[in-house]
């Protein structure tokens, strides 16, 4: 299978994956284009040990957190600027925009709100909401994807519906 | 707020044009990029380079190298005797 065939059949899981990741259409096309490049150079690598869809959704999300990662980095380099620079700090310490074309607009509000609990949750608990819940794969599916056992996968979901519910009580209450 | 309004999201579909934007981002790279083969040259001649510095070392080290050899070897004596 080529990078165009590939292509093809998994761009918008991989771009909507993404979206669920940073709520912004800029960025992930970012990452949706970091992930076919790595697919390009990684596909003669590529084992068929595991079903490719695993291999693209496991590259999707490693590029996601990666991409969150180097995003906050920046802002605390901006921040550590700001000190030396009013012009610099402007540029880089302004919030990203929620722009998830997913959402209608009815949802926009509550969701950004959610998003933003999601957000902060430990990066494996996110990801496990986030194919689980808002990409409705089965637990075990996420198990595969994430290498971890149906169990683990199964504590990370209630932990994060858990840690998710006491943000939202703190939020309105 | 619950957690049911994460399922409204719905999907949607990504730019036509991101896939020129990959291919070029490819093609970027590789003119770049150096090929394998260079690598492999570059780091034999390194290789190269330091076993020949090596090999000058360890020569230098074991050759006899004190005054009078050096004397002889430029003709000279070591012992001011000038008449034998």
């Amino acid at each position: 299978m080529n990078l165009e065939e590939l292509y093809i059949r998994y761009k918008n899981m991989v771009y909507n994956l993404a979206l669920q990741y940073v709520q912004n259409i800029e960025d992930a096309e970012e990452i949706t284009q970091d992930v076919f490049v790595s697919v390009f150079y990684a596909l003669s690598t590529f084992r068929e040990e595991a079903a490719i869809s695993t291999w693209v959704y496991q590259i999707t999300i490693n590029k996601s957190l990666d991409f969150i990662k180097a995003k906050k980095r920046k802002k605390r380099f901006g921040f550590i600027a700001g000190f030396f620079s009013d012009d610099f700090t402007n540029e880089i310490n302004t919030p990203t925009e929620f722009n998830h074309p997913g959402v209608q607009m009815e949802d926009k509000e509550a969701l950004k709100i959610l998003f933003g609990h999601i957000n902060r949750l430990p990066e494996k608990q996110k990801t496990a909401l986030i194919l689980h819940k808002i990409e409705q794969l089965p637990q075990a599916e996420v198990a595969q994807i994430m290498n971890m056992s149906l169990k683990a996968v199964e504590s990370l979901i209630q932990r994060a519906k858990t840690g998710l519910a006491i943000k939202i009580k703190n939020t309105e209450g | 707020m619950n957690f049911e309004n994460l399922e409204n999201i719905h999907k949607v579909e990504v730019s036509p044009f991101l896939f020129t934007r990959i291919k070029q981002r490819i093609s970027n790279d590789n003119t770049g990029m150096i090929s394998s083969l260079q690598i492999k040259v570059i780091s034999l001649s390194l290789i190269a380079i330091l076993c020949l510095n090596l090999a000058t070392f360890i020569n230098y080290s074991k050759s006899d190298n004190s005054l009078e050899s050096y004397a002889n070897l430029m003709h000279l004596t070591s012992d001011n005797t000038i008449y034998k």
